[in-house]
């Protein structure tokens, strides 16, 4: 099983160390056989060059060889001992004259030599050089030969039996196949060993990659890299699900509602979703960094505390200045790590609309208590007795009637302040002349007005047409004239106007009928809420007043229906404007057919600057709007 | 050198925990200011109440960040930025108690307006909302050691000051005019002067802040006529 894979290891490695030790001593012995050759040959060739400079000295006779012999022949005998080499000179004729391997009587019989190669180059002045089987001794030898100075037909030749030179090589070759034996078998040992270790690591890893993976059959550890290549194929796929279902997870994170921010066991944010970042005002880079760096809430720490102590907490708490949102948040700490995740809804609206609710239960319980209560206790004294009292009876009766009749009316509110916001009350848009029906509003509350000692008048002439429904439009009226007379103290003034606010080629489109008191006017902080249902300024006196708290609250809806705005603005130097906005007839139902006439939110902001527009040249504009408009279809309003 | 690492890693932690302390406090101060504010407004006698008992969490942790401080400063001898830090901890600590002692302030008249006719002025939750802004911004700019904001801090005081002359007319005007409720309007006055109070410490923290990022002393600029450079 292993044992293949670690003989292949083995086997690998006894190859490559064996071609690397063959080369190596290939190449070596060929240098070192070269450099020998090079060396022995200089030597010689030294060698040869000396014996030359002593021969110079001998002066020989050419003509009595015997005698030349017998002079030269001991000196080669000697070079030839010292030297440990064949010394030979050879004479003119090629005879040899003195030969250290030979004896006198040799020399005489010894062959012509003057046809060896290095003798010939000798004699051209050259350093002759000749390897070959030497017929005089029938070995073979290394020649080295060169010419005696001053006389160049005697040359020294030095030679040495090759066999010196195969020796040292032999030498070498031993040298070197022991060393590569050597080499060999340390290899052989460090293979096996790190085969060893290579395989009993790969055999752990194939484990620990098959138990990891944990879906392979069988542990072929014969085939690791099919193994790993599974393991391999597994990661792929695992990495490939967990990519897609972090996707998965990001995207319900990210689509939720609810704001998720999820903290480290240091308090370091490491997860928050979109909500979470639009609900707590997080830039961008927030992840991985404190969040205390960026939410200091007290109450969101103390969650966190109380999280990371083991219980889930939830609290409800304020965030930012303006505008101030109120938050349901809930910390509940993470199985592992240490860290906490909070789930955060905004609430502000829910919690608004549940107050808002809750003042309606309570106010409508306590306005319809009091005539109720007035109700029943005249009742009751009547029963009692007080009915055979004529006189008094009638003081009780009138007040059984006026409280049914408030009674009465506010139901009726009430029914018409459901049905307007259930989208039941039936709206007929039609051209309305504005000017006639402020002035049947002004003369219907002609008497209450002069009863108070409050002038009341519109400052609308001529013919105004627009468009809208007539019985809501002088309920609007109506709810807004008999308010401004109720709150305007004895000797005050009231007066209706309506101005130009948006023109369409050069045709006003859009009109805001205003309703200006001098009465003590409203706390701008109150501005906002006055058109809810029930809300007071000052509660007291609203209601000696005679109020049902509805009034404002049917102008909205109504209004808003008929797709305009309301507003209240203060006035200076005191009192309110409390306004509509209207479309003309001729731009809503007339040659354009605009669908939808209200303009957009842009104008609300303007309200202030129209208002002061209005103070200085309401007049004239609304003259003009008059003379407009007075082509328009003359209908019965 | 474990030793060594190991007095690192425990100097590292006491530090964090002074900066993760610091932030929790300053984080409770600017929920106070806001909670003041709106008690006053909304005339929550019991908000104020509970603004109130916050304050002795603020306490623990000024004594506690004071404590952590000069343990640091003794055991450890920090160099530089670490010593900046450290020292800039102990005042911000000083001046955000200051803050959460005038909210407390502001709390207790809160209760006693509670009761009175008195319609504060619309600009003192204005002006809670500036001064608040101005704590966060200072921390903030500590957190992100941003200069440009921990300057603009500075530079809002003189808003909060205009909020206060404004109030201060108004109320000598009133007070003319209504001298029945001469009481209600000297705590309106308390009231403004307190909240105008917090945002000379809020701009103490700014300045505290700048001082850390750039080592420069920006308080008192007139002084550094004499001294020409700061630490």
């Amino acid at each position: 099983m292993s044992l293949g894979f670690r003989r292949r290891l083995l086997l690998s490695s006894l190859v490559f160390v064996t071609v690397v030790d063959l080369g190596v001593g290939l190449y070596l012995e060929d240098r070192l056989r070269d450099s020998l050759d090079s060396r022995i040959r200089g030597e010689l060739g030294r060698q040869a060059r000396a014996m030359g400079e002593v021969l110079e000295g001998v002066g020989v006779d050419p003509a009595q060889p015997e005698r030349a012999r017998a002079t030269i022949d001991p000196i080669a005998d000697r070079f030839g001992a010292a030297l440990e080499a064949r010394v030979s000179v050879i004479g003119p004729e090629g005879a040899l004259l003195g030969d250290s391997e030979l004896s006198l009587s040799e020399l005489v019989q010894a062959e012509d030599h003057s046809d060896r190669a290095e003798v010939v180059e000798a004699r051209a002045g050259a350093l002759g050089v000749a390897r070959r089987r030497s017929a005089t001794l029938g070995s073979e030898m290394l020649y080295v030969a060169t010419a005696v100075p001053g006389t160049p037909d005697r040359v020294v030749r030095v030679s040495v039996p090759l066999s010196q030179v195969d020796d040292a090589v032999w030498q070498l070759r031993g040298i070197l196949v022991l060393s590569g034996l050597a080499a060999l078998v340390a290899a052989g040992v460090l293979a096996m060993v790190a085969s060893r270790l290579l395989s009993r690591s790969l055999q752990a890893l194939v484990a620990t990659a098959q138990h990891e993976a944990g879906s392979l059959a069988g542990p072929e550890l014969a085939d690791p890299p099919s193994s790993v290549n599974a393991l391999a194929d597994d990661l792929r796929r695992t990495v490939r699900l967990l990519g897609n279902e972090r996707e998965r997870f990001e995207t319900v994170l990210e689509t939720m509602d609810q704001a998720v921010l999820a903290i480290d066991a240091e308090g370091r944010v490491s997860t928050v979703n979109g909500a979470g970042r639009r609900l707590l005002g997080l830039p961008e880079a927030v992840e991985g960094r404190p969040l205390l760096d960026f939410v200091r809430l007290p109450v969101l720490q103390g969650l966190i505390d109380e999280a990371a102590s083991g219980r889930s907490a939830g609290a409800e708490l304020d965030y930012g200045v303006s505008p101030r949102r109120r938050i349901q948040a809930h910390a509940t700490a993470t199985k592992q790590g240490g860290g906490t995740v909070i789930v955060m809804h905004d609430v502000t609206e829910l919690r608004r609309l549940e107050t808002i609710r809750k003042d309606f239960i309570a106010n409508v319980s306590h306005e319809l208590r009091t005539p109720v209560a007035v109700i029943q206790a005249n009742a009751e004294t009547l029963m009692a007795g007080a009915i055979h009292d004529p006189k008094r009876a009638r003081t009780f009766l009138d007040a059984l009637a006026r409280h049914a009749e408030r009674l009465g009316r506010l139901v009726a509110d009430l029914l018409d302040i459901s049905r307007i916001e259930a989208g039941r009350y039936p709206l007929e848009i039609e051209p309305v002349d504005l000017v006639e029906l402020v002035d049947r509003t002004i003369a219907a509350l002609a008497l209450q007005a002069s009863e108070k000692g409050t002038g009341l008048a519109s400052r609308m002439k001529g013919e105004l047409w627009v468009a809208g429904d007539d019985k809501a439009l002088e309920q609007v009226l109506f709810n807004l004239v008999s308010n401004a007379i109720k709150y305007t103290q004895g000797g005050g003034h009231i007066e209706v106007d309506a101005v130009v606010i948006e023109r369409e080629g050069g045709e006003p489109s859009c009109l805001r009928v205003e309703v200006r008191d001098d009465g003590p006017g409203i706390d701008p902080r109150h501005h906002g809420r006055v058109f809810e249902r029930f809300y007071r300024v000052d509660s007291g006196r609203a209601r000696d007043m005679g109020g049902t708290g509805l009034g404002l609250a049917i102008v909205k809806h109504l209004v808003e229906a008929m797709g305009g705005r309301v507003g209240v603005d203060a006035r200076r130097p005191h009192g309110s404007i409390f306004w509509f906005t209207v479309v003309t007839a001729a731009s809503a139902l007339g040659g354009d057919d605009e669908e939808d006439p209200e303009d957009d939110e842009g104008d609300a902001g303007d309200g202030a600057a129209a208002t002061e527009e209005a103070d200085g040249t309401g007049e004239d504009r609304l003259d003009a709007a008059v003379a407009n408009s007075s082509h328009a279809p003359p209908r019965a309003g | 050198m474990p030793d060594q690492s190991h007095t690192d890693r425990a100097y590292e932690h006491e530090l964090h925990t002074v900066r993760v302390s610091l932030l929790r406090m300053a984080g409770r101060v600017e929920h106070m200011i806001g909670q003041a504010g709106r008690a006053l407004v909304e005339r929550d006698a019991q908000l104020a109440q509970k603004v109130i008992a916050e304050d002795q969490e603020v306490n623990r942790a000024e004594v506690e960040i004071d404590e952590l401080c000069l343990r640091i400063l003794a055991k450890r001898q920090p160099m530089a930025s670490d010593l900046r830090f450290v020292t800039l901890a102990m005042k911000m600590v000083t001046d955000l108690e200051r803050i959460a002692d005038l909210a407390v302030n502001i709390c207790e008249r809160a209760v006693q307006l509670c009761d009175t006719k008195v319609v504060v002025h619309a600009e003192i939750p204005e002006m809670c909302s500036a001064v608040e802004g101005m704590v966060r911004d200072s921390i903030d700019a500590f957190v992100n050691r941003d200069v440009a904001k921990a300057r603009a801090v500075i530079v809002r005081d003189d808003v909060v000051d205009q909020y206060y002359h404004r109030i201060f007319e108004d109320l000598l005007r009133r007070m003319q005019h209504e001298p029945a409720l001469l009481h209600e309007w000297i705590h309106v006055q308390s009231v403004a002067k307190w909240l105008e109070r917090m945002g000379d410490h809020s701009t103490n923290l700014a300045e505290l802040v700048v001082f850390m990022i750039e080592g420069r002393d920006i308080r008192h600029p007139r002084l550094h006529g004499d001294r020409k450079h700061g630490y």
